[in-house]
């Protein structure tokens, strides 16, 4: 079939030369044209009808596909898009929440530190003054063992030189005197 | 402590001896009487304890310097005996101990007294008299001369100590003033 139709146009296509070359009028020659074009025309849209249709139907899917992934993919971006806009209002919040309970610590923190600081140096006032009072009495009391030491060792010297063998006696018999009765 | 130990032991079973004997006085004094002799020479006391003597030279060299005292023959006995068991180092512990276990035997207690200046006869008596009426036993007292007290005296009957001089008195004052009272 096909080998026939393709006989045909081959003559068809040959008859307009068959026409000019014999001299034909006008209007043959203007018919002629035109029933071959129709025929032409018959004979592509025979053979190309459904290439082209099914080439037009695939070319119509393949844009309806792309047209149906990108909607896909705005429809996608769009949630994307409100969902880092949700991450980013959470991660706003967040980071204002943090923000102030840093804050908050900070503040709590500075707090203790001054307390802290203020406690020792109570700490440190109280132990000075202990220090203080510490380092007063025990100048206190050396001066004060010192004072009995000299005044002891001048009074052993002036007893040594001014007890008289009377006072040696008068002592001894005090001694004696005041020895206990008994034991006990 | 165990010098002290060992002391005891023998001294006491000497006393023992001679409270059996009656002659425990006579021990005693003749325990101090070679212990004073060998106190004026201390070499003696390294010979019997010198391990380069023989043990036989040292009991004939011992056996000789008795024989030369002539104590009781107990005493000779239990001084052989103290080189036989090495025990002759502790001489002085034992001749001490004897002599308070003696003494208290005896119902006598030692005494001593120091003074600035000797005590004469007098002060002796009235304070041996007022010691023995104190402790209710015959006191037998040393007295003895001590510059360094500057005055009054101080007594002592085994551990008591009585102490009225007036170096006690200052150390008194002194301690009263410094402790701040």
């Amino acid at each position: 079939m096909r080998a026939v139709l393709s006989l045909a146009l081959v003559t068809l296509l040959a008859c307009p030369a068959l026409a000019s070359e014999e001299g034909a009028s006008m209007l043959e020659s203007f018919l002629v044209r035109t029933l071959n074009f129709a025929v032409f025309f018959a004979i592509l849209f025979f053979f190309l009808r459904k290439p082209i249709k099914k080439a037009l139907a695939g070319r119509r899917e393949n844009i309806r596909q792309e047209l149906e992934a990108l909607q896909a993919e705005k429809e996608n971006a769009a949630r994307l898009k409100a969902e880092a806009e949700e991450l980013l209002g959470k991660a706003e919040t967040e980071s204002q929440r943090l923000l102030m309970e840093y804050r908050q610590q900070a503040e709590i923190e500075r707090s203790r530190i001054l307390k802290e600081a203020a406690q020792q140096i109570e700490r440190m006032h109280e132990q000075a003054q202990l220090t203080i009072e510490r380092e007063m009495n025990l100048a206190y009391a050396k001066l004060k063992k010192e004072l009995a030491l000299a005044a002891m060792g001048k009074a052993e010297e002036i007893l040594r030189v001014q007890v008289t063998a009377q006072d040696q006696e008068r002592l001894n018999k005090e001694f004696i005197a005041n020895l206990p009765r008994t034991l006990g | 402590m165990t010098n002290y130990i060992i002391a005891k032991r023998y001294a006491r079973a000497l006393l023992e001896t001679g409270l059996e004997s009656g002659q425990e006085t006579l021990y005693g004094q003749q325990l101090g009487m070679i212990y004073d002799n060998f106190q004026q020479v201390p070499e003696i006391m390294q010979i019997f304890t010198n391990p380069a003597i023989s043990r036989q030279e040292r009991k004939d060299l011992w056996r000789n310097l008795l024989d030369r005292m002539n104590p009781d023959k107990i005493v000779r006995n239990f001084l052989l005996l103290l080189l036989d068991r090495k025990r002759l180092l502790y001489f002085d512990h034992i001749i001490n101990y004897y002599n308070e276990l003696l003494d208290e035997h005896q119902g006598i207690k030692r005494a001593s007294v120091r003074s600035v200046e000797e005590l004469d006869a007098s002060a002796v008596k009235e304070l041996t008299s007022r010691l023995e009426a104190m402790v209710g036993k015959k006191i037998i007292l040393e007295v003895k001369g001590d510059p360094s007290l500057i005055g009054g005296m101080v007594a002592q009957i085994g551990d008591l100590v009585l102490d009225g001089s007036l170096k006690n008195e200052l150390a008194r004052l002194k301690d009263s003033l410094t402790r701040g009272d």
